[in-house]
């Protein structure tokens, strides 16, 4: 049997193929991994609660805003309208795992 | 038959050359040609998000020089220049006496600078604006002091040949990258002035005051006010908002309580409530009580709660809502804003346990105060 055969050379080629698809993959993962770490995530939403009389309802968030901030009378009593909180809506990411 | 033998000798040199190759391979990583191919790989890893490092400072820069063009600064870029290398230096610490004064005084130092300089640069814009602009210089400065060490660390391990060194860094770089993510962001959230996870502590002091407006200054951006629950008299303390800062409320607290006592009355409680950084696997929001003072200063402010619960025999009660580090310093979520109703509640239940009818009792909301009044 000749050693030198055209199937143990196809074998060689294969093998090196392999090995070069590998490091291409690995080194598109790398490129993603850092398009996913780079800075391209785009802003929460944030919204105000606000408080009237024990009245909560909520809105979205504007500029000048801040906890504590009177907005003026809500009704006919004189009770006034006040800001009680301001949050982020924040998409909840699935866990992985078995914890 | 020539055509074959051309064939045959082509494909026996081929077969050859790989074998060459193989070997060649085999012998470079006797000599360690595997652990260089490997640091290389990990060179080129640092080197890509090193880029990622510089993008975030230069973009946390110029954002932050955006928000004090927009509010009127004088060369917000040179301003910028000099205060994200500005450093303190740690006071001596093998001879330990009197560190904790020597301590305040670099901290508040270093703050006042920061805040003239601001000042200086942005003399027509609000109180608000200024502070907002002194913490987004202070976290430009942070990731611009990562990039810097980061790429310190680098070329110190290339031209040391430390090998160690790099696969150190390359190994510590995920959990670097996504510190400065969090701190990219966290900008973002303090330039559009929302209240911030670590203002879970202010936000439980303002509300323990019923929304009053009776706040006074009592020290530098700290301020008191007086409040009652179910016949105990509270004596709320805060930083001053909506403005960007954490205030002293260490030394104001300290301040009150002494002029409480003078004027006869029994200080028979003293409350700190702050954010805490939580166990992962913990819930969001979710809330513990202690005792010590809740505190997260490098010690001049916390010392303060310490001495005098001790000198006047005062319990000294922690009461804290946990939340990571991320949530700690961007825009605050639902978890920790539901948690801070249920830190109120605890905070009701402690005063009732632990002090009397006609009793005074402290509560010091602790933490920055961005986006949260009084």
């Amino acid at each position: 049997m000749n050693p030198f055969s055209g199937q143990g050379f196809a074998y060689q080629a294969i093998l090196l193929f392999i090995v070069l698809i590998v490091v291409v993959l690995l080194t598109i993962r790398q490129a993603n991994e850092l398009k996913r770490i780079s800075y391209m995530q785009k802003r929460p939403k944030f919204v105000t609660v606000e408080d009237c009389n024990g009245m909560v309802s909520t809105r979205d968030y504007k500029e000048g805003d801040f906890v504590g901030l009177v907005e003026g009378p809500c009704d006919n009593d004189g009770n006034l309208r006040r800001i009680v909180g301001i949050y982020a809506i924040t998409e909840e990411k699935k866990k992985k795992g078995l914890i | 038959m020539s055509a074959l033998t051309t064939l045959s000798s082509i494909e026996n040199w081929s077969y050859l050359f790989i074998n060459v190759v193989w070997v060649l391979i085999f012998i470079m990583y006797l000599f360690g040609f595997g652990n260089w191919i490997q640091v290389y790989w990990w060179k080129a890893d640092i080197k890509s998000k090193l880029t990622v490092l510089n993008d975030l400072a230069n973009s946390a820069k110029s954002r932050t020089a955006e928000y004090m063009k927009k509010n009127k600064a004088k060369d917000s870029s040179k301003v910028l220049d000099r205060l994200i290398d500005f450093f303190a230096i740690d006071p001596v610490n093998i001879e330990p006496t009197d560190i904790i004064n020597r301590m305040r005084h670099i901290i508040n130092i270093r703050e006042s600078r920061f805040k003239k300089t601001i000042e200086e640069s942005m003399p027509d814009s609000n109180e608000r604006a200024r502070s907002i602009a002194s913490t987004a210089t202070e976290i430009a400065s942070a990731l611009f002091f990562i990039y810097k060490y980061v790429r310190h660390l680098l070329l110190s391990g290339e031209k040391t040949k430390n090998w160690y060194l790099i696969m150190y860094l390359s190994m510590m770089m995920p959990q670097i990258m996504q510190i400065a993510n969090i701190y990219r962001k966290a900008l973002d959230d303090f330039l559009d002035g929302v209240p911030v996870g670590d203002g879970a502590g202010p936000i439980v002091a303002l509300k323990m005051s019923n929304f009053n407006k009776d706040w006074r200054d009592v020290d530098e951006d700290t301020v008191a006010t007086e409040s009652e629950y179910n016949g105990r008299k509270l004596i709320l303390v805060k930083a001053k908002g909506p403005a960007s800062t954490v205030g002293r409320p260490g030394e104001a607290t300290e301040k009150l309580i002494r002029e409480s006592i003078a004027n006869g009355e029994r200080v028979s409680l003293l409350i700190t409530v702050d954010a805490a950084l939580k166990f992962e696997g913990e819930e969001t929001g979710s809330i513990a009580e202690g005792a010590g003072a809740a505190i997260g200063d490098p010690g001049p402010e916390k010392i303060r709660f310490e001495r005098i619960a001790t000198q006047y025999n005062i319990p000294l009660r922690a009461v804290v809502i946990k939340m990571g580090m991320d949530e700690a310093i961007m825009g605050m979520n639902k978890k920790i804003l539901d948690g801070i109703d249920k830190a109120v509640e605890r905070v009701k239940r402690i005063i009732e346990e632990e002090s009397k009818p006609g009793e005074t009792v402290f509560i010091a909301g602790i933490g920055n105060t961005a986006g949260v009044g009084q």
